[in-house]
């Protein structure tokens, strides 16, 4: 009112000529200040990319990322341009996304070990690594296979090096023979109780694209996907970083084995819609990450009613579908859809062969889907992750191996089996219960008993200890976004038998109380 | 049924431009010199096959480098499971080193620099995503490959402002033509983030002279905005004048530069013909980008198998000296046979020194000096004449008549052919004008003429698949 009344003045010639001009001007000067100082200072561009307070809040990681520290450091000093009086270079927003995330404890874990990876002879003292989800069990059965099946794999069947047959462009979504052949695998997978139709098919450098194209095509920047917790850390990387999209968190908890509730779905679901945001589907991981659960048929059917319900996409993850070592049945998102089910647009799967077939290196990722216009669309972005040629070449050959192809996945399972066995026996003599799973390659194991406090700090702690005073290297559940502190999850599949007593005996030496 | 997204159902792929027209003819009714002999010659695909005989030889004479033989077997278990974003050190450096020696080693490059992306493709999108946000803008000098309004633009909401270049000089990208753009983009209140340059050019291949590059870094200094040089055709550079690279002008004394400005784009498609391996490399000398792009890199990491290939290859010094000499060679070949023979049944090119293609002037055989004229020229050129060639406006070109046309996908035969066919009709040509009637009525191909018209009627230089003419500022202007 007060400021008002004096315009008020001025504009009908009355008076209050003082306060009336003095106030836009000040308005108009505190403008100019409020622009200068956010918009084109560089100033806050070095602010934003300083360490963050709550190093766990956000973990852009994967199984592989390795940032160090001392990245922030670096980046202040590059920005600073003295000879450049306009400023530093300006970037995008999504450079400095990256750099918040530098200092989680998953960086610094897989940081660590790998600059002083354990060998067994060579490095005695080293890191163990049981914070990588990869499978080197049985990596054996297939640098053999290549040995036997050397050259015709990647240069043509046999004949003539075919070159403009590796060399030229190829369609981008994957060669077709490929195509058939990996849905054949995927079959083979999950014990024939699908059969995958290769048009259905687009073929990625990796899941991690696979991922991130699905949620460029099923939802706009601003718009969320609902996400049972724990999950897959990479998640934050491949479905929000550079789509701006949003994920929700579907709490599941230790008192239902964090197996997904539909309840905590709906709420959930309901939480998005009060914050304004729309959602526009679910993302499941099955065998999940880091729990290692299966997804019961029943519980496939009832997220089915609710994504009819709620009008969502549901993509679920089966990228370990292969992976399982228990006694418990796999069932994929396609067994339950029927043919003629109009709801079958819903659903669209993701695959790939870093997990099942232990080659991550290779980047061979699946988007299957039911919907022929996510299809389309899905190919058409392929063109910015394709799968290199040669590299489809080879596994066209092994993947129609369908004898070798059986042998590894069951030899494999028995391999995964023996070591989950062993590594949940070792944990529990010392205390630690696993939840019991079907899938992955780790323990999902409980120190909440363990930690100085019930919180993400009492669990960072003893991450902290295990990795610098145990030398072992596990994921603690924060960076998978638990609910409930103080769980952690133990990769065994990096392991050999013979290493899993010394991973005991060093978080014995951890637990030790100090006297 | 539950939606999809705006970039799933929008237009951002840029299908529907004339480029990918030509394409469908193409793959509707495909050359082969004996079951199709009637059929559409591909001449719109920049893809380098002239090389391959050589390249064959060393892959049999070397079959460590494929992983899958028993000599590369070893190595197997570390390559299966190898993932890391960073790259294999020896891929790296064997990059590096080829990048070196197609500047004549004039220049040296940082391993660590080098990050892998899904091809070229994939390199400019991540260069798109860490230097620009929404609805920022690159300055990009006409005429220019139709594939950056997919890969600049779609996922990253990023818009392109072109730098109009004329064919009285050339095409030379002057400093007034930048002034022009960049103030024109202020008009439109877009902020430049960059200047993207292909070096040596898509479509014309030129190379940029000293002097040109001198003054880009000079401009994009003075304003402060970055500079993407996509040099994928750099060693396809087959006559003098010798290729110059940006890294070669920010080391020279006299140029002052900010380095965190300076982005290089490269790829082993097109110097190598290996398009089909999804070799992509972001070369930038700003620390921050060169992380930012690693991580970025996981959507598109070079599959480990072809990584170790690939550094095998290009360790191989003998090799790699032996390789760019020889394409050179068969470009030269190539081109001067293709040039000379469009020149004797009257067809002129600019001239050009380098790439897989030449920007061949067709300005006289339109009926009149407009686009619809090029479109109508075009659809005869792919239906009566049966090529595909790239008509000017797909590359944004300010002017009608020109064409890019590949030569260096095909074998010798089937440039007999094409050239058979071009002598054909020209002589047909010249010997009585078609009436324009008889133009009008070829319509079996479907083209997308309104996207043409849009930029023909807006007063806006803004790329159609920009959302800007739907804002009211635009429109309260106009």
């Amino acid at each position: 009112m007060r400021v008002i009344v004096p315009l008020q003045g001025v504009v009908q010639g009355r008076g209050g000529l003082v306060l009336g001009s003095i106030i836009p001007c000040a308005l108009f000067y505190f403008l100019q200040f409020y622009l200068k100082r956010n918009l084109d200072d560089p100033d806050d561009q070095n602010e934003s990319n300083s360490p963050p307070q709550n190093p766990t809040a956000r973990s852009p990681s994967t199984d592989q990322l390795t940032e160090l520290p001392t990245l922030t450091r670096s980046l202040s000093r590059t920005l600073l341009s003295p000879r450049h009086p306009s400023g530093p270079a300006p970037i995008s927003a999504r450079v400095s996304w990256i750099v918040k995330g530098a200092d989680s404890p998953y960086y610094i874990g897989l940081s660590r070990a790998k600059e002083d990876p354990y060998d067994e002879l060579d490095n005695p003292n080293g890191v163990i690594q049981l914070g990588v989800a990869e499978n080197k069990l049985s990596l054996d059965l297939v640098k053999d296979w290549l040995a036997e099946n050397a050259s015709e794999a990647i240069l043509g069947s046999g004949k003539e090096l075919s070159i403009s047959g590796i060399a030229t462009y190829q369609p981008f979504d994957g060669l077709m023979e490929f195509k058939v052949a990996v849905a054949g695998f995927m079959s083979q997978v999950m014990e024939n109780a699908v059969s995958f139709n290769p048009s259905q098919i687009v073929l990625t450098a990796g899941a991690t694209p696979a991922i991130e194209i699905l949620s460029f095509c099923l939802a706009d920047p601003g718009n969320a996907f609902l996400v049972p917790t724990p999950y897959y850390p990479g998640f934050e990387r491949d479905v929000k970083w550079r789509t701006g999209v949003e994920i929700i968190h579907v709490p599941c908890r230790s008192a239902d084995n964090f197996n997904l509730s539909i309840a905590a779905l709906d709420r959930s679901f309901n939480r998005a819609k009060k914050r304004g945001l729309k959602v526009r589907g679910i993302i499941i991981s099955n065998p999940s990450n880091p729990v290692g659960n299966l997804l019961s048929r029943e519980t496939l059917y009832s997220l089915l009613d609710f994504a009819r319900e709620k009008n969502l996409h549901i993509i679920s993850n089966e990228i370990l579908a292969g992976s399982t070592h228990g006694n418990e049945e796999f069932v994929s998102m396609a067994e339950i859809i029927e043919p003629e089910d109009i709801d079958r647009k819903r659903v669209h799967i993701t695959y790939g062969l870093s997990k099942d077939l232990s080659l991550p290196g290779f980047r061979v990722g699946v988007i299957y889907s039911f919907n022929e216009d996510v299809l389309a669309a899905a190919k058409k972005l392929t063109r910015f992750s394709a799968i290199s040629a040669p590299t489809q070449r080879l596994l066209i050959s092994m993947l129609f191996d369908t004898r070798f192809v059986q042998t590894f996945i069951t030899t494999n399972r028995e391999r995964l089996q023996r070591m989950y066995v062993q590594l949940g026996a070792g944990l529990e003599k010392m205390g630690i219960k696993s939840i019991k799973s079907s899938g992955g390659f780790y323990c999902w194991a409980d120190m909440s008993g363990l930690i100085s406090s019930y919180s993400e700090k009492g669990e960072v702690e003893l991450w902290d200890r295990l990795l610098n005073i145990g030398k072992v290297n596990v994921t603690p559940g924060s960076c998978c976004h638990c609910i409930e502190p103080g769980w952690f999850r133990f990769c065994f599949a990096t392991l050999t038998e013979k290493d899993i007593p010394v991973v005991m005996e060093r978080i014995q030496k951890v637990l030790k109380p100090v006297n | 049924m539950a939606a999809m997204s705006k970039i799933a159902t929008g237009n951002g792929h840029g299908e529907n431009s004339p480029y990918f027209d030509g394409w469908k003819a193409y793959e509707t009714d495909p050359f082969h010199p004996i079951d199709r002999p009637d059929g559409v010659i591909q001449m719109g695909l920049a893809e380098n096959q002239l090389c391959f005989d050589f390249i064959k030889k060393w892959l049999i004479k070397h079959p460590e480098a494929s992983v899958c033989t028993a000599q590369g077997v070893n190595r197997f278990k570390e390559m299966a499971l190898f993932q890391d974003y960073h790259g294999m050190p020896e891929f790296r450096r064997a990059v590096a080193k080829f990048m070196g020696k197609v500047r004549g080693d004039r220049v040296k490059f940082d391993p660590d620099r080098i990050v892998m992306s899904g091809g070229a493709t994939g390199a400019h999108e991540t260069v798109a995503f860490c230097l620009a946000d929404p609805g920022e803008a690159f300055l990009v000098p006409t005429p220019y490959y139709p594939g950056f309004d997919r890969d600049l633009k779609w996922r990253t909401g990023v818009e392109l402002v072109p730098v109009h270049c004329e064919s009285s000089n050339n095409f030379k990208i002057t400093r007034d033509a930048l002034e022009a753009a960049y103030v024109k983009a202020q008009e439109a209140n877009l902020r430049v983030k960059g200047l993207l340059i292909t070096n040596p050019s898509n479509p014309l291949g030129t190379i940029l002279d000293r002097d040109t590059l001198k003054n880009v870094v000079g401009f994009i200094n003075e304003k402060n905005i970055h500079l993407i040089g996509d040099e994928i055709y750099a060693a396809t550079v087959f006559m003098e004048p010798e290729f110059v690279s940006i890294s070669e002008i920010i080391e020279e004394d006299d140029v002052e530069c900010n380095r965190d400005l300076i982005h290089i784009v490269y790829s082993l498609s097109k110097d190598m013909g290996f398009p089909g391996f999804r070799v992509g490399i972001v070369y930038s000398y700003n620390d921050a980008v060169v992380s930012c792009a690693r991580k970025m890199s996981s959507f598109g990491l070079v599959s480990s198998q072809t990584q170790h290939l690939i550094a095998s290859m290009l360790s191989d010094d003998d090799f790699v000296d032996d390789f760019i000499a020889e394409s050179k060679n068969l470009l030269f070949k190539r081109h001067k046979y293709f040039t000379r023979s469009l020149s004797q049944v009257g067809i002129g090119s600019l001239k050009s020194n380098a790439g897989l293609f030449i920007w061949m002037d067709l300005r006289k055989l339109l009926r009149e000096k407009t686009f619809e004229a090029e479109m109508e020229l075009w659809r005869v050129i792919i239906n009566e004449v049966k090529l595909n060639v790239s008509p000017g406006s797909s590359f944004h070109c300010h002017e009608p008549g020109w064409f890019r046309v590949c030569f260096a996908n095909m074998d010798d035969n089937t440039m007999a052919v094409a050239l058979s066919r071009i002598r054909t009709f020209m002589l047909k040509n010249n010997e009585a004008m078609v009436p324009p009637r008889k133009l009008c009525r070829l319509s079996s191909l479907k083209l997308s003429l309104s996207r043409r018209m849009d930029d023909l009627m807006s007063p806006s230089i803004l790329s159609p698949h920009s959302p800007l003419p739907q804002s009211p500022l635009v429109r309260a202007r106009n």
